[in-house]
């Protein structure tokens, strides 16, 4: 059964037209508004002290015992799913598939989001690493290789991308096989490359932890700073400012932002009705388009988003090969709106049937914590114009951060001279992020 | 950092604007009672129609008339799944979608989505 999105059911309604439009004329008019009216010297400063939290926090969430047990947590429940997907049934009632496309690929936005970087303790190839350093006296820290420089952040867009691939272009997403690909691939690339660079590699090479790690830099908790790990509450631009820029940072958000543009583009009446019309019948064919398509998607936003951040005039040529990078952090708040939106009735609801279906993972009648007798809630796809303000409300509040975050980056990257005109290309062009972000809610 | 007031009061005004869309606009007393009546036509391994719209209200009887020439499997992909398996000749199926949403019709060994339908509540 070729299910979309690999679990199958329906999606959400269309946003409605005016919907849209209202999201649309406010993205505009708080751009400018921005641009006009906002502060003209950079203000988020990820080294601001912020509010310190209560020294127990941080003694907690550093302590070794947290470490073990949310290590042990996140091995766990991959092993649970693991159980579902080689010992499980195939079909509806095979938690695997969910687990991986529902609360791993998107849990992780809002997970991040709402607790900062939790995901570098619940990571099972993390806790898998760090087991097997411990066994073997070796410090996780470092590897036997240093990981190379010049690879940046590029392995985990390329994994990124594989995974968007096989969620949206390949032949049969939800089928077990693939989750066992996956769930095996996954173990061994990330246990083999953490041996092989140390810690490095989780933070440059693992698709899903760099995702995390992003999403995360926009949450209100951060470290004081390197050398005073004390926890504290910050302005999540300022955290956000902070994001490590390394080569291959636009690849990443590229990918985020374009493979959820295209799956959303699959959804539209031109889509359905004259694209499809090239492929159906033929399923290597339709790998073959929807592939063509993702990589186009893709493309277009690195491509277009690289030339508006290399518009402004009076850098140097150095300066500005370095602008795409530095200004890609402002472009996740706009792929978590994006994905927020795309996705949020999706993940509670397909959430809800994953967790019912993990519960008996063998088929064997268990029920883990009562959990397999409970009934899936559709209530928000009950309320569809509740839903349907969310969903604007969530691209448009991503637009506005994004902005902002892009605004505060150029004060201190361009001349003050051009400090105007250099950011009217990168607005435009995040505007053009959002009206289609509308559009394809309004059309998918 | 503390943003400007003016953008502040603009995101304010722009929430209420969204939330103001979101009364439910009135019911429409279509013939929400008539079935829906969608013909699949499954010859020489193609699939016809490709994606066309309907729209439905949860509930609403959906009438599937299929005319094949072959061995298939139709998908509907709703909340729950269902399957409806055709085979040579003429089949008439009859469904109802419970849960709101946009639900697609597929023919899984043919390959393609026949129909795409928007249920509201």
């Amino acid at each position: 059964m070729i299910l979309a999105h690999g679990v199958g059911g329906s999606t959400d309604l269309p946003v409605p037209l005016e919907y849209a439009m209202v999201g649309a004329a406010w993205a505009l008019t708080i751009s400018f508004a921005v641009l006009a009216l906002a502060w003209r010297r950079p203000r988020l400063d990820p080294s601001s002290p912020g509010v310190a939290l209560p020294q127990w926090m941080t003694r907690v969430v550093d302590s070794n015992v947290t470490r073990a047990v949310l290590g042990l947590v996140g091995v766990g429940f991959t092993a649970w799913v693991a159980l579902a997907a080689f010992g499980g049934d195939p079909g509806p009632t095979n938690g695997a598939p969910g687990a991986f496309y529902v609360l791993l690929w998107v849990g992780i936005v809002p997970l991040s989001l709402l607790c900062g970087h939790v995901w570098a303790f619940l990571s099972p190839v993390r806790a898998l690493h760090g087991a097997v350093c411990w066994a073997l006296r070796r410090d996780p820290a470092t590897g036997v290789w240093t990981y190379p420089a010049r690879l940046g952040y590029w392995p985990a867009a390329l994994g990124l991308l594989a995974f968007v691939w096989t969620e949206l272009a390949s032949p049969d997403p939800g089928a077990l096989a693939t989750v066992r690909v996956w769930l095996v691939g996954y173990v061994a690339y990330g246990v083999l490359g953490g041996i092989a660079f140390g810690r490095r590699w989780f933070e440059r090479a693992d698709p899903f932890d760099v995702y995390a790690a992003f999403v995360a830099a926009l949450s209100p908790f951060g470290r004081r700073s390197p050398d005073d790990r004390r926890i504290v509450a910050r302005n999540p631009l300022s955290n956000l400012a902070g994001l490590p820029v390394d080569r291959g940072i636009v690849a990443v958000v590229a990918v985020l932002l374009g493979s959820t543009a295209f799956d959303s583009a699959t959804g539209t009446p031109w889509w359905m009705t004259e694209v499809q019309t090239w492929y159906a019948g033929s399923a290597a064919l339709a790998v073959a388009y929807k592939t063509l398509g993702l990589l186009t998607a893709v493309l277009l936003v690195a491509l277009v988003f690289v030339l508006a951040t290399r518009a402004a005039r009076g850098l140097t040529p150095l300066q500005r090969r370095a602008m795409p990078g530095e200004l890609a952090h402002s472009l996740v708040p706009i792929v978590v709106g994006y994905v927020g939106a795309h996705y949020l009735s999706y993940l509670v609801e397909k959430g809800q049937r994953t967790v019912i279906a993990l519960a008996d993972p063998l088929d064997r009648g268990w029920d883990l914590l009562g959990l397999g007798g409970l009934q899936p809630s559709y209530w928000l796809s009950e309320h569809p114009h509740l839903l349907a303000v969310l969903k604007v409300g969530l691209v448009l509040t991503g637009h506005v951060l994004g902005v902002v975050a892009a605004h505060d980056r150029c004060l201190g990257l361009l001349p003050r001279a051009h400090q105007l005109t250099g950011q009217l290309a990168l607005m435009l062009v995040m505007v053009g992020y959002t009206f289609l972000g509308l559009f394809l809610l309004f059309a998918g | 950092m503390t943003p400007p007031r003016t953008l502040i009061a603009l995101a304010l005004a722009g929430l209420l604007t969204l939330t103001g869309c979101a009364q439910d606009p009135p019911v429409v007393d279509g013939d929400a009672d008539a079935p829906i009546s969608i013909q699949v036509r499954i010859a020489d391994g193609k699939v016809s129609p490709l994606g066309t719209s309907y729209a439905a209200e949860v509930g609403q009887s959906i009438v599937l008339d299929v005319t094949s020439d072959t061995d298939d499997e139709l998908h509907l992909h709703a909340e729950p799944e269902e399957t409806f398996a055709v085979t040579p000749g003429t089949h008439r199926f009859e469904f109802a979608v419970e849960v709101p949403g946009s639900v697609s019709l597929e023919s899984h060994h043919v390959g393609g989505t026949i129909a795409t339908i928007d249920v509201s509540p």
